[in-house]
């Protein structure tokens, strides 16, 4: 019983500042929605990459063939652009206005059609991912419009009549914007297609639970520089119960604080983190207590305010860079994708990741949430031997 | 003279806090180091982890091409040797099997090669190839669905001449035969075979040209990257140093340092002084030390010397002009976090590797000091003229000028 009445003590204290508000629930829903639309989410624009066409060739007709297949594409959209020098359109690709650039050399569709080997200038930065993703994009184009050229020039049969080639062109060209063989993605689990909030949000919670350890340590540290936690053992309370209560108020934070967030996951971003509540609750005790843990040894370990500061900040910066909360484990090197996936945060992701993305069944977040609480064991024994009242 | 004697001790502390040097350099190093490791830094490149592929071909041979079977094809094609180091290919039996590799996270995705998917290339039916993914996998299912789908326009282009011959054959009242129609799909079959080396060759269709020098993927992530880190942190940094304001008048020593013979605008310029030059070494300091460890090419020295003033200036008119609101040291760093990563945040500075922005993010950064320091830094790092940052540098100043003015007034009230 003392244990929730101390608790309660240091919830009031945390209740009463609003700031605390700030980094608990303001700031992830801000960068949730920040980086969720970065992923893709909100869908409203256009998310292709844009890449400017110069066209030198304006009498030729497969420029405007070109321009129509990456149109069609999924991945690029083209920019016209009229009378840009080339070093112009090098600085609005490297300033990254465009993703990338083509220039249609003159006389490219007469000698293209003719079967000589007219070149593309295509203005790119190989080493962007952006720039990597519109070569591609384009390039795919670009097969498609020589494979137009190839069928018009099967079927012509020999034939040098340009009426009977132009025609043949322009139904290839129609022909490539419903090709014959289809590609059908579908998304495993929920089957709502992709979402950029659902790929943001998991992330950002396992990111904003650790930074809302700030304020709980502040709390725990300010008694210990009071000597409040040493006035405290002259009472009857035990250790255990003065250690369980502020252990218990971390929890009750870190919960509250990733219900809320997933509560806003759910209703305004759509992510149907709640379709299994048993598990999900089970996911966020396993968080909320692992957070509480290492909470309490941030606390144990620090002598002052700055230093609570900088350990959590130290620990949401390699737990949660190296964990995936920012950028997804595998797009990164093998090696770190290995190492990220040791880390309590990466499993914390997969967990939220299996029930809201992974339309899991409640089972398949037992094995994250046992890892977290291995993990939370750990913390509280070693900030257990690390604790000091004075 | 006085000014600088008492940014001098000013610096002498900060410099022997383990605080302020962290958010100086070890947070912005460890926070660029950690994805420059990640993204193949150390590696020479990026060597992401295998995509494993489940595949269960059901294709079913047609009564005009007897032998041939477009889903060997594809199945031979994500066996290629040249793909073995990307992708691992489990071949399924059935379709349910394959779909619950990817269900239990055996597999993250799996290839589902329908049983008409020969036949559709003879006739309309339709047969479309399924691409059934993690959802939480982003890499490995677009690596797969892009090979996939560079093979099936091979097949449709096949598709596309027979139908486009057949077309202009009815137009001029010819018949056209079925094994018209089979030479023409090998004639573009082969032709395809040479489409790769048109595509990719010394010789390739399209001539590529880079306007970077950088040739390291991971130099090329990393320098955008830390410019926005710089910015981010040099904020926090000025916000931080100029706290020894409030730190002073908490602990009696700014009001003792009043009631001596320096004027008051002195020791404020001594204050300000000292969070400049903390800056300034800052800057000077994560530029070259990025330089060196990761290889950042900042641009020619003097347009990066212009866009670093023009962030030293803003950051500390920032910082000053945050701490002219506050009262005590415990309110400091939550409402100097706040307004710092809030305002980062709007500026671009968490943003800088992602491409295709929503224009109404860059719009927003216009409205803060970080967006305008990071514009001057990029502009300089792309390769631009003193000229070209001299734009983004005068509206840093402008923004610092503001902020001095707003924390002057600030000041004035609180220390008459």
């Amino acid at each position: 019983m003392r244990i929730v009445t101390l608790a309660r003590k240091d919830l009031a204290q945390i209740a009463r500042d609003w700031k605390s508000a700030l980094f608990l629930l303001a700031m992830p829903i801000l960068f949730t929605w920040l980086f969720g639309l970065l992923f893709g989410g909100g869908g409203e624009t256009d998310p292709r990459l844009p890449v400017g066409i110069l066209d030198q060739d304006p009498a030729g007709v497969l420029s405007s063939h070109l321009e129509r297949l990456l149109e069609a594409s999924d991945a690029v959209r083209p920019v016209l652009l009229e009378d840009v020098p080339t070093d112009e359109l090098e600085r609005q690709v490297r300033d990254e206005k465009l993703a990338a650039a083509i220039i249609v050399p003159a006389g490219f569709s007469d000698e293209t059609l003719d079967g000589q080997a007219t070149r593309l200038t295509l203005i790119v930065d190989p080493n962007s991912p952006a720039g990597q993703a519109a070569d591609r994009g384009v390039q795919a184009a670009v097969a498609r419009l020589l494979g137009a050229v190839e069928a018009s020039r099967l079927s012509a049969q020999g034939s040098s009549d340009p009426a009977a080639v132009e025609q043949g062109l322009n139904l290839a060209v129609d022909g490539w914007l419903q090709p014959q063989v289809d590609i059908k993605v579908e998304r495993a689990g929920l089957d709502a297609g992709y979402d950029g909030f659902a790929q943001a949000s998991a992330g950002m919670i396992v990111l904003f639970a650790i930074f809302g350890l700030i304020t709980p340590g502040y709390v725990l540290l300010a008694e210990r520089q009071s000597r409040t936690l040493g006035r405290m053992l002259t009472t009857t309370a035990t250790r255990t119960e003065i250690i369980g209560g502020h252990v218990l108020a971390m929890f009750t934070v870190g919960f509250l604080q990733i219900t809320l967030l997933t509560l806003f996951g759910q209703f305004a971003l759509g992510v149907d983190y709640w379709r299994q509540p048993l598990a999900m609750l089970l996911m966020i005790a396993a968080m909320a207590l692992w957070t509480a843990s290492l909470g309490l040894f941030i606390s144990a370990i620090s002598k002052n305010e700055n230093q609570v500061v900088l350990i959590a900040l130290s620990c949401l910066l390699v737990l949660g860079l190296m964990g995936g909360a920012i950028f997804p484990l595998d797009m990164t090197s093998s090696t770190f994708c290995t190492i990220g996936h040791t880390l309590p945060t990466a499993w914390a992701i997969d967990g939220f990741q299996d029930i809201a993305l992974r339309g899991l069944s409640g089972a398949a977040v037992l094995l994250p949430a046992g890892v977290l609480f291995a993990y939370a064991a750990l913390f509280f024994v070693l900030a257990v031997r690390r604790f000091k009242f004075e | 003279m006085k000014a600088l004697h008492i940014a001098r001790k000013d610096l002498y502390r900060f410099f022997r806090s383990p605080f302020v040097l962290a958010f100086m350099l070890v947070l912005p190093l460890l926070q660029t180091g950690i994805p420059y490791l990640a993204f193949g830094g150390l590696e020479g490149g990026l060597n992401v982890e295998k995509t494993r592929v489940s595949v269960v071909n059901l294709d079913q041979p047609v009564e005009q091409a007897p032998g041939f079977l477009a889903g060997d094809l594809l199945l031979a094609a994500l066996r290629d040797e040249r793909l073995s180091q990307v992708l691992t290919i489990t071949e399924m039996t059935a379709e349910s099997k394959a779909r619950a590799a990817v269900d239990g996270q055996q597999a993250d995705v799996a290839v589902i090669i329908p049983a008409s998917f020969t036949g559709s290339l003879f006739d309309d039916t339709e047969a479309p190839l399924v691409l059934y993914q993690d959802p939480a996998a982003t890499l490995g299912p677009a690596i797969v669905q892009e090979i996939i789908a560079s093979f099936a326009d091979g097949f449709s282009g096949s598709r596309l001449a027979v139908d486009v011959a057949s077309a202009q054959a009815t137009a001029r009242g010819e018949a056209f035969s079925e094994a018209e129609k089979m030479a023409l799909m090998k004639q573009y079959g082969a032709w395809v075979q040479s489409l790769e080396a048109r595509l990719a060759g010394p010789h390739a269709v399209i001539q590529r040209q880079s306007p970077s020098n950088d040739t390291d993927p991971a130099t090329s992530l990393v320098g955008p990257l830390m410019i926005g880190l710089m910015v981010f942190f040099a904020y926090f940094v000025g916000a931080i140093t100029a706290q020894s304001l409030i730190h002073e008048d908490e602990q009696g020593t700014l009001a003792r340092l009043f009631r001596t013979a320096t004027p008051r605008t002195t020791i404020l310029t001594g204050k300000f002084l000292a969070v400049l030059g903390a800056l300034t070494v800052q800057i000077i300091l994560l530029i070259a030390i990025g330089g060196w460890l990761f290889g950042i090419a900042w641009g020619d020295p003097l347009p990066v010397a212009l866009g670093g003033l023009g962030l030293v200036i803003t950051a500390a008119g920032f910082g000053v002009m945050l701490m002219s609101f506050l009262k005590s040291t415990r309110q400091a760093f939550l409402v100097m976090g706040g307004a710092v990563m809030l305002t980062g945040m709007a500026g671009g500075t968490m943003t800088t590797t992602f491409a295709n922005l929503p224009p109404a993010l860059e719009t927003i950064s216009l409205f803060t000091p970080q967006g305008w320091a990071m514009r001057a830094l990029e502009t300089a790092m792309r390769g631009g003229t003193i000229i070209e940052v001299s734009g983004s540098a005068a509206a840093c100043l402008a923004i610092a000028l503001l902020c001095l003015a707003i924390s002057a007034l600030k000041l004035r009230k609180r220390f008459g």
